[in-house]
């Protein structure tokens, strides 16, 4: 069954390699949106079985983005990694808190990237 | 501050005045002996001369007496008168008289010939005075005239001249003898008057000299004085000091501006006013007793405290603390035996807020930096591992070869932001470590599986020597790894390929040893105390050939040490370099923790991720260690002091409701925090009942927080 992955960062060029790293694998299909107001639109109306949420985001970080997810009904159950810059891979365990399934450090292996999305889908 | 008063006669002048004292009494008792002597001397003298002057008035008295006999004798003879006889007769009547006043004056032997004559004399006149009562004048006249009675009479002026003569030389020499005393006496007391008029002009010159140079030394003590006081008074930085117990007994301007106190209003009042000296005791115990009890050991230091103003808001301060000596009394003191009255400390106080404030700027900069470098580097190694992996189809040799280099030095770019950021979280101290008992066994197994791709690229194998299990140290797992893996990678990095890098483990005293041994060329001796340096390596050709930040082993250092460990390295003569790595060990899977200051926290959870976002939520505010079953929770709390226990039921050896009776009975508060939902009498056996899916962080942290403040309160109302 082919999953869906949404990917949401403020940086298009993270975006496409985010895209092309997931599409390696043939079970995903990646879509991506460049805020958190366009997060939460597209999850409503796609549907996604996976949210890959940067933290540092302009008008509506990452976290904020989570916890608006979290209020709405069809949105609230989809699993969220967050996908950041701003921490190591060791000093992660604080987002976690915050209801997100993993963390994704920044950079990561574009030829791993899906590889780490199926294992919080499965 | 005041100006020390020079008092007392200095070393000279003790010298010159004693010399004059000593001097002046012998010299006054010369004088006075001198003086005596020759006063009795003149007495004598005046005697002697008294007494001749009476020899002469007797001698010739005497003379006359003799005379009055002859004139007696004489007119008797001629007129035959008896009224002739009346001198004559009273003349003989006073000689016995004369006679014996002369013998007490005059030499015997002298006198018995004066009393002959004179016998002789009054015999001769006796004989021719009776010849003539008898009627025969003229016998008496022929006896007269024979001139027996003149030569009698001219002996005996003749012997009284002589007896005069004699006296007169007595007399004189007596007086010469007199007047040379006199003219010793009138020498000696000279002498001396001028000896003491010497000494007196000599003490006098070196009191002048001696007060001229005590007025140029109070004048130089005051300009220094009056220098100090300049210093103490403008300088920036806020100077307390105080006595052992911690009152305040002196303070400059800069604290007054600091805290809004005047000096009045602080004078003699406990330096815990205005510095939170341990807001963890509840203010219990001053700064300078808690000194005492950390034996000294903050003497010198600087350390980072809050103080407070009078409005009662705290702002942060960096207090050194130093002891004042005063030398010379406080040694008298300790010779005498008598306990040091006067031990005071300086305590030089400063305002840190901009401090912080440039801190937090700081690790907000860096955190942004890294944030901004990071995101170009994720769309680089992005895209050259998309075009490595060929994602885009295959590249030619020589374009995999290009991305390969691009690749490394992206990835290496990486590992150098990330261990900036590292260092800069050590260096401020904010990062986190879940410390808890790690079984060296399996964790240096995970650590060498771990490293062994990296090793292998290098074709150096790693080699864990056999141990003794178990050996189980007290340290934060993952940060531990971190300084494994920088050891490891390292001792590959520096190993010719084909050599092995030996791990081995060694028990010292309260701590276990890992040492991790490289096949390389060893330390230049000139770099070996920069090794644990930032940025340090032997060659900066080194960070181009081997890949390295140069931050590594300054990483492992600061790790190590807030892991309460060591870090040390040695060159063994048959080559390479050993690293060591020393980490207390964990007794009963338990060790002791160094004293940190913050409240402690202790966290009995089995699930590792609702510990994590705990001491996340948690911050720095307390010092939190994790339990993570019964087990390890009694072991903690054998070895360890907690303020509060997290506790959560469900654990894998029981519920955590069984250490609530052990917990109440060392007086430590209790939240419970649990996914289960409590029992209803747990809720009246502990502070706080909180049930995870319902509670959130900040109200568990608030929790934490208000029981902290319970626990002051009543801390600070039991204070004596």
């Amino acid at each position: 069954m082919i999953a869906r992955v949404l990917y949401v960062d403020d940086e298009p060029d993270i975006r496409e390699i985010a895209v092309l790293s997931l599409q390696l694998d043939p079970d995903l299909e990646a879509k991506s949106c460049s805020s958190g107001v366009e997060a939460l639109k597209v999850a409503q109306e796609w549907l996604p079985d996976i949210i890959l949420l940067d933290v540092m985001m302009p008008h509506m970080d990452g976290p904020t983005t989570l916890a608006r997810l979290r209020e709405i009904a069809v949105t609230r159950a989809i699993p969220v990694v967050f996908v950041t810059a701003r921490a190591q891979a060791s000093e992660s365990k604080g987002f976690l808190g915050l209801g997100a399934q993993g963390v994704i450090p920044k950079p990561f292996n574009p030829m791993v990237l899906a590889g780490e999305v199926r294992k919080f889908l499965a | 501050m005041k100006t020390r008063r020079v008092r007392g006669l200095s070393r000279r002048e003790k010298r010159a005045w004693g010399a004059l004292l000593v001097v002046s009494a012998i010299g006054s008792a010369a004088v006075v002996w001198l003086v005596s002597h020759q006063l009795s001397q003149s007495q004598e003298l005046a005697r002697a001369v008294a007494s001749s002057h009476q020899v002469r008035l007797e001698l010739r008295s005497l003379l006359s007496l003799h005379q009055d006999l002859e004139i007696g004798q004489r007119g008797f003879l001629l007129t035959g008168e008896p009224a002739f006889l009346a001198p004559y007769t009273d003349a003989r009547r006073e000689l016995e008289h004369a006679f014996g006043r002369l013998d007490q004056t005059v030499a015997p032997e002298k006198m018995a010939k004066l009393a002959t004559i004179s016998r002789d004399k009054l015999a001769f006149s006796d004989q021719t005075l009776t010849l003539a009562k008898a009627g025969q004048r003229e016998a008496a006249s022929s006896l007269v005239a024979n001139g027996r009675g003149r030569r009698l009479m001219d002996d005996f002026r003749t012997t009284i001249a002589t007896i005069e003569r004699s006296e007169n030389t007595l007399l004189e020499e007596r007086s010469e003898a007199a007047a040379a005393a006199f003219s010793f006496t009138r020498l000696v007391v000279l002498t001396v008057s001028l000896v003491m008029a010497a000494l007196l002009i000599l003490a006098i010159g070196v009191t002048a000299r001696a007060a001229s140079a005590r007025a140029q030394a109070t004048a130089r003590y005051r300009k220094l004085s009056a220098r100090q006081e300049a210093i103490f008074r403008n300088a920036h930085d806020g100077m307390i000091t105080v006595n052992k117990s911690g009152t305040i007994e002196g303070l400059n301007p800069a604290i007054e501006r600091m805290t809004g106190y005047t000096e009045v209003e602080l004078a003699r009042r406990d330096v815990g006013l205005i510095l939170e000296v341990a807001p963890d005791q509840g203010r219990r115990e001053t700064f300078l007793r808690r000194l005492a009890q950390q034996s000294q050991e903050k003497i010198g230091k600087a350390q980072e405290l809050q103080a407070r103003r009078k409005d009662g808001s705290f702002f942060p301060c960096e207090v050194t603390v130093s002891h004042v000596s005063f030398g010379e009394t406080e040694r008298r003191e300790a010779v005498r035996g008598e306990p040091s009255t006067s031990e005071t400390y300086l305590a030089v106080v400063r305002d840190i807020t901009d401090r912080e404030e440039v801190d937090r700027m700081k690790s907000e900069f860096v955190s942004t930096v890294s944030h901004e470098l990071r995101t170009p580097l994720t769309s680089i190694a992005g895209s050259l591992g998309l075009l490595a992996g060929g994602a885009t189809g295959q590249l030619s040799e020589q374009a995999q070869r290009l991305v390969q280099i691009a690749r490394t030095n992206c990835e290496r770019l990486v590992r150098l932001i990330n261990d900036i950021l590292d260092m800069e979280k050590l260096e401020a101290g904010s990062m986190a470590m879940n410390i808890r008992p790690v079984e060296l066994g399996p964790f240096l197994e995970e650590a060498i599986r771990q490293n062994h791709p990296y090793a292998q690229t290098l074709s150096v194998d790693l080699h864990l020597e056999p141990f003794v299990h178990p050996a189980s140290v007290y340290a934060d797992y993952d940060r531990l790894m971190q300084v494994m893996t920088n050891l490891l990678s390292n001792a590959a990095k520096f190993s010719p390929a084909g050599q092995t890098v030996e791990v081995a483990v060694t028990a010292l005293d309260r701590r276990w040893r890992v040492g991790v041994r490289d096949r390389g060329a060893g330390i230049s001796e000139d770099f070996q105390n920069r090794v644990f340096g930032k940025f340090a390596q032997a060659d900066s050709a080194d960070t181009r050939l081997k890949g390295g930040t140069g931050l590594g082993l300054s990483i492992v250092r600061e790790i190590v040490t807030r892991l309460g460990g060591a870090v040390s390295f040695e060159s063994p003569p048959d080559g390479g370099t050993i690293f060591y790595v020393d980490i207390p060990a964990a007794e009963d899977g338990v060790c002791h923790l160094p004293n940190i200051g913050r409240p402690r926290v202790l966290h009995v959870e089995d699930d590792p991720d609702v510990i994590a976002i705990v001491r996340a939520a948690a911050k720095t505010s307390f010092a939190m260690s994790a339990a993570h079953s019964l087990h390890e929770a009694r072991a903690a709390l054998k070895h360890a002091s907690y303020d509060v226990v997290i506790l959560d039921c469900g654990l894998p050896d029981g519920s955590g409701a069984e250490l609530i009776p052990e917990l109440r009975r060392s007086n430590i508060g209790i939240i419970v925090f649990t996914a289960q939902d409590a029992q209803p009498e747990l809720e009246n056996m502990v502070e706080a009942v909180l049930i995870k899916s319902r509670a959130s962080l900040e109200a568990l942290v608030s929790e934490v927080r208000e029981l902290l403040e319970a626990q002051n309160c009543k801390g600070r109302g039991d204070a004596p």
